[in-house]
């Protein structure tokens, strides 16, 4: 049994009502190949390995993890992006549930039109030779939704919508600040009302004055259109602030997964700890108390992850002959809280 | 899709930007792009050059030009050969009694057939092969790329002057095919591709992993819709820039070409066939045989050349107007 596998069992075949989206074992390799004419694979970059979770309807999941750990590429696997190497992606639309790793053609058309994403970088996620008009209509455009009147009109309202004046539908991103441009990438991810959006570090390119806003704009956005967001970040304060609950991820593997106040309370996997206390506090008295759990060596190449848990090269609190073997299975310990951890422990770092 | 009306500050109108007029001007790509050229003085002398060129390569027939080929006679019967500049043959006569100044003009039509025509062929088939190399990865990619190599192997002179040497003898080739410039150019044009196609191909390489491509595919963007809106615009300023540049070495090596008596056949005039000559009488002192065709030859080229330059950078979208 696969230590995701229980987590699937205990969450059933079906999916509940509530639930908008679930991921079943997706595993995603990349492969490693040598030579120029005649391509031999060597061996496969295992940027996810077996993982599983669900978003229920409204909610915001953040994924965290170190750069590389595989958040980005869950992501991508998920909106079918990337083909995923095996696994499911369930996805309820209009109430039926379709495999999203599976659909083709018109299918996963209809799919695209329930699910967007806002990328990290505010410069290269918009075309430098559109105007911000195009590039919001684009998905209208593409989905033949719409007469050329009516998508000018809908354009208008999604830049108002998203804080930006609707005169700014004739310049070009240039001409436009990070936030501004991040703006416009969310206007564009609203244009086909998808009740699923994938929001791939949408805040990490931007000044910290401007990540407020732009935070505080998709919780609005999610508010007034109901939409069910994946969070990914790797900074842990801003997934507090957005999150509802937040799986932490490394090296290709759910570390912990927890409602956010859980997991900030009462973290147990010996990674949560060490990221959570990494995590500045805004006291000094409390700060110069508090003791940083610092990781020894570097995160391992995913393409040779280590045997066992993929954590014990670097877990202070590995046992020999246990950690190093057998691969923890991720475990229901709390009520809604899970851990993949031989030795779990709650260890408050706040 | 009323249920959006959400009303934000930021709808009103832009009062200070609508002061100074600034306000909501729908400018195209196309505006950019020549307001940019404009400011580029090099760039607008050379299109000037070339302008200036074209129609008189084009008006040759109608302007008081002597024919190219006939062999001048004065008032008494006597040729006119190797008759240095004067009022009447303003750039003198070669070694015939042909006229240099409209040798030189109907020579700038074959070198400038030559060029364009390579260079579209170019631009078609390098943008065609590099594109299908970029877009499709494995086994598309590396057939064409191999093919690429093949040609881009090839020592260009030496196969030119064979095939230019077997062609007339196909017979079922037209007679255009054969003899005149546009044999050349084709020949030319196929023979230069490689290296576009390998630009193209990596441009494609890189935009295709970009951000924006990967939002339109996620908006459900369909492969046609990728590569003409998001992935070609993108990469034009590389393919022009390399066009213009082929042009340029097109007439080059149609010149070279002709100097070596492998080009269009004589007494069609280009200007590598006169350079050729006019080496021979430059040496006993009859330079402006040699001299004007070879400042037109030049004088184009660096024109060429310098107008790539000019488009490279007017292409260029994060340049803005106001630069001085």
């Amino acid at each position: 049994m696969t230590d995701t596998a229980r987590y699937a069992a205990a969450q059933g075949t079906e999916l509940p009502e509530n639930v908008i989206l679930r991921v079943n074992h997706l595993v995603k390799e990349f492969p490693i190949t040598r030579g120029v004419f005649f391509k031999k694979q060597i061996g496969s970059v295992k940027a996810v390995s077996d993982i599983s979770f669900e978003i229920r309807r409204g909610e915001t999941l953040g994924l965290v993890g170190e750069s590389g750990c595989g958040k980005s590429t869950t992501a991508r696997c998920v909106l079918r992006l990337l083909e995923p190497t095996s696994g499911e992606v369930l996805f309820r639309t209009n109430g039926e549930v379709v495999d999203i790793a599976g659909a083709e053609g018109d299918t996963l058309r209809r799919i695209r039109r329930e699910m967007q994403i806002v990328f990290q970088d505010p410069y290269a996620s918009l075309n430098p030779r559109m105007t911000v008009a195009s590039i919001v209509a684009e998905p209208l455009v593409v989905h033949g939704i719409g007469t050329k009147q009516e998508r000018t009109d809908r354009v208008k309202e999604l830049l108002s919508v998203v804080g930006l004046s609707p005169e700014h539908a004739n310049r070009y991103p240039h001409e436009f600040s990070g936030g501004q441009r991040q703006r416009i990438g969310v206007a564009r991810a609203l244009a086909l009302n998808p009740s699923f959006m994938v929001l791939d570090e949408p805040v990490s390119a931007l000044d910290v004055s401007i990540q407020a806003q732009v935070l505080n704009l998709l919780e609005d956005l999610q508010e007034e259109f109901g939409l069910t967001y994946l969070f990914i970040a790797h900074d842990l304060s801003v997934v507090r602030h957005i999150s509802d609950r937040v799986a932490v991820m490394y090296l290709g593997k759910i570390a912990e997964l927890a409602d956010r106040d859980a997991l900030y309370e009462r973290p147990m996997h010996p990674y949560s700890h060490a990221l959570l206390s990494a995590v500045p506090i805004p006291d000094p008295d409390v700060e110069a108390r508090r003791k940083r759990i610092l990781l020894e060596g570097d995160i391992p190449s995913p393409a040779n992850p280590p045997q066992g848990c993929r954590f014990h090269t670097r877990c202070p609190k590995k046992q020999e002959g246990v950690c190093d073997v057998e691969v923890p299975e991720l475990r229901e310990l709390e009520p809604d809280h899970w851990v993949a951890c031989h030795f779990p422990e709650v260890k408050k770092v706040f | 899709m009323s249920e959006m009306g959400y009303q934000v500050e930021a709808e009103e109108p832009d009062l200070a930007l609508e002061a100074e007029g600034l306000a909501v001007e729908p400018i195209t790509q196309w505006d950019l792009f020549s307001a940019r050229l404009r400011r580029h003085r090099l760039a607008m002398v050379a299109a000037g050059i070339l302008a200036g060129l074209v129609m008189l390569v084009v008006a040759a027939p109608w302007l008081p030009l002597h024919d190219p080929t006939e062999r001048l006679v004065d008032e008494a019967g006597r040729s006119l050969v190797n008759i240095a500049p004067r009022q009447g043959l303003w750039l003198g006569t070669d070694d015939l009694g042909r006229d240099v100044l409209s040798r030189v003009i109907y020579g700038g039509r074959a070198s400038l057939i030559v060029g364009v025509t390579a260079g579209i062929l170019v631009a078609l088939l390098g943008t065609l092969i590099g594109s299908l190399a970029g877009y499709y990865p494995g086994l598309p990619d590396q057939a064409l790329m191999r093919f690429t190599d093949l040609v881009l192997g090839l020592p260009l002179l030496p196969v030119a002057i064979v095939v230019g040497r077997i062609l007339p003898e196909i017979p079922f080739l037209p007679e255009w095919l054969k003899q005149g410039p546009f044999g050349i150019a084709l020949l030319l044009g196929f023979l230069s591709w490689g290296s576009l196609a390998r630009i193209v191909r990596a441009e494609f390489l890189s935009l295709r992993e970009k951000e924006f491509v990967e939002a339109a595919r996620a908006a459900g963007a369909s492969d046609r819709r990728i590569v003409f809106r998001h992935i070609l615009p993108n990469a034009m300023s590389p393919i022009i820039v390399t066009t213009t540049l082929v042009v340029g070495s097109a007439i080059i090596i149609e010149a070279a070409l002709s100097f070596l008596g492998f080009g269009v056949r004589p007494p069609t005039p280009t200007w590598g066939a006169m350079v050729a000559q006019g080496g021979r009488l430059a040496v006993r002192g009859f330079w402006w045989s040699l001299v004007f065709p070879g400042i037109a030859l030049v004088v184009t080229v660096l024109s060429i050349n310098f107008l790539g330059d000019g488009l490279r950078d007017a292409l260029d979208p994060t340049q803005t107007i106001e630069r001085k």
